[in-house]
């Protein structure tokens, strides 16, 4: 028992050591002698604790040159992203995209970690939930990342270890100071109705998968691109009823009306192949009688029966903002309480040469 | 519904009794007159109450049955008796007129 607990100070000891930057990435740590006598520890005990910090990646033995911190330690380059439910075939276009994104974060070559947890915030992973706590209670994390708002997880050491450096990915602020990145819908509307109003598109219609938090904000800012919209033009889908989003843009653009709209902003790329397919149900022509926007999470492609125009948000950078949030809170710096990702045109998106393999548009038309 | 189509319905069935307040509202803003241009048929877990703001044909399950029936159902396995595997509730127009917003 006297062995254990001491196995457990060395342990926690020369972490928290590591941790707080009394031992960097690459410097040596004291010869085992020096940590028998600081510890008062038998040789024996001494070895186990150095295997287990070895095991948990904060040391690396190099024979007789010693044991160093090695110079990718877990705490400054390892981090978790929390995703809520897991992949299947129903899950939300969004949530494949930050999945694909924050595994390609971590095939770089700059030896940054990711760990992918699932089934949040409600826990339905308990196994995988219990791991993560360990990794938060043994410092072997440099952050977590919430791909979601974590407000139901407070009074878990998710949410209330101290010193932890966090961000989340939502547009509802959580009810803690700590940073977010979310996605400038603002940003969006601007870009599409530039681009409708410079088509000489009048008649503004949307199809949403939620509630419509900015219908205020499209009706301020409609009239300054000399466009309009109506209430019945402003469509919204549950994004599990995807499939219903066909029959919804039919009725909306069933010929023998004597008004129309003549653009339609889709906002969420699960609707797109469905509405599209809506739209060729009711003979629009694309883009002759009509224009369609599609919101994008790009680089994750959504098929579309008709020409779109992609406008979205790059899941590379939002993930890339949220690591980078961390790392500023690790050097100590306070990082912007909100970052506000501006939605980008697909052509940008393949201007900005780190994008790796870019975006490449399924549209079969 | 919108005025300005040349073929509408005469016809409308909510089957789900959460969406009948906003439906019916939107029947309103179109300006359907209900029941001249329009039948309604809505959905209604007796006797819990929908508000409606037209006159609908309250057509739906009767909660207080359907829980009788489970529970008749748990009191035949205890006591060892046969019970159905499977037993459908009919349909049946809601006793009373709901409270609410609906217009005569």
């Amino acid at each position: 028992m006297k062995d254990r607990t001491k196995h457990h100070e060395i342990v926690e000891g020369i972490r928290a050591q590591i941790v707080h930057g009394v031992y960097p990435p690459g410097s040596r740590i004291p010869p085992r002698t020096t940590i028998e006598k600081t510890f008062h520890a038998s040789t024996v005990t001494v070895q186990r604790a150095l295997t287990r910090l070895i095991e948990e990646g904060f040391l690396v033995a190099r024979g007789q040159h010693g044991t160093f911190v090695p110079d990718y330690p877990p705490h400054l380059h390892h981090y978790a992203v929390l995703m809520p439910f897991a992949p299947s075939r129903t899950w939300s276009q969004y949530w494949q995209a930050i999945y694909e994104e924050a595994q390609n974060f971590q095939n770089g070559e700059d030896h940054r970690r990711v760990h992918i947890f699932h089934g949040f915030p409600e826990i339905t992973d308990l196994t995988g939930y219990q791991h993560l706590v360990e990794l938060v209670e043994c410092d072997r994390l440099a952050g977590l990342i919430f791909a979601f708002n974590p407000r139901s997880l407070r009074q878990t050491p998710l949410i209330d270890r101290p010193g932890l450096p966090r961000v989340a990915i939502t547009n509802s602020v959580p009810a803690w100071h700590f940073p977010v990145v979310a996605e400038d819908v603002r940003s969006f509307l601007q870009k599409s109705f530039t681009y409708l109003s410079g088509r000489g598109r009048r008649r503004v219609a949307f199809l949403w998968s939620g509630h419509l938090r900015e219908w205020d904000t499209i009706a301020g800012m409609l009239p300054g691109y000399g466009m309009t919209t109506r209430p019945y033009w402003m469509q919204a889908v549950a994004f599990i009823a995807a499939p219903y989003a066909r029959e919804c843009v039919h009725l909306l653009m069933h010929p023998g009306q004597d008004e129309r709209p003549d653009a339609l902003v889709i906002c969420d790329d699960n609707l797109l192949e469905p509405a599209t397919n809506g739209l060729l149900d009711a003979g629009v022509s694309v883009p002759g009688e009509m224009d369609v926007i599609a919101m994008t999470n790009f680089p994750h492609p959504t098929n579309a029966m008709v020409p779109v125009k992609r406008i979205g948000f790059s899941m590379r950078e939002i993930v890339r903002l949220c690591a980078g949030s961390i790392d500023a809170q690790r050097r100590g710096e306070t990082p912007p309480p909100v970052t506000l990702v501006p939605a980008v045109f697909d052509h940008e998106l393949d201007r900005t040469s780190d994008q790796g393999t870019g975006f490449q548009s399924r549209t079969p038309l | 519904m919108h005025a300005g189509r040349f073929e509408r319905p005469d016809g409308l069935i909510i089957s789900d009794d959460n969406p009948v307040e906003p439906a019916t509202a939107g029947l309103v803003d179109a300006g359907v007159r209900v029941p001249k241009d329009l039948t309604v048929v809505a959905h209604a877990n007796s006797p819990w109450p929908t508000a409606s703001y037209v006159k609908a044909k309250r057509l739906g399950f009767d909660c207080l049955r359907l829980i009788q029936i489970a529970v008749d159902s748990i009191d035949a396995q205890r006591c060892g008796l046969p019970c159905p595997q499977f037993t459908s509730v009919p349909a049946t127009e809601a006793a009373t007129s709901l409270p609410g917003k609906e217009s005569p």
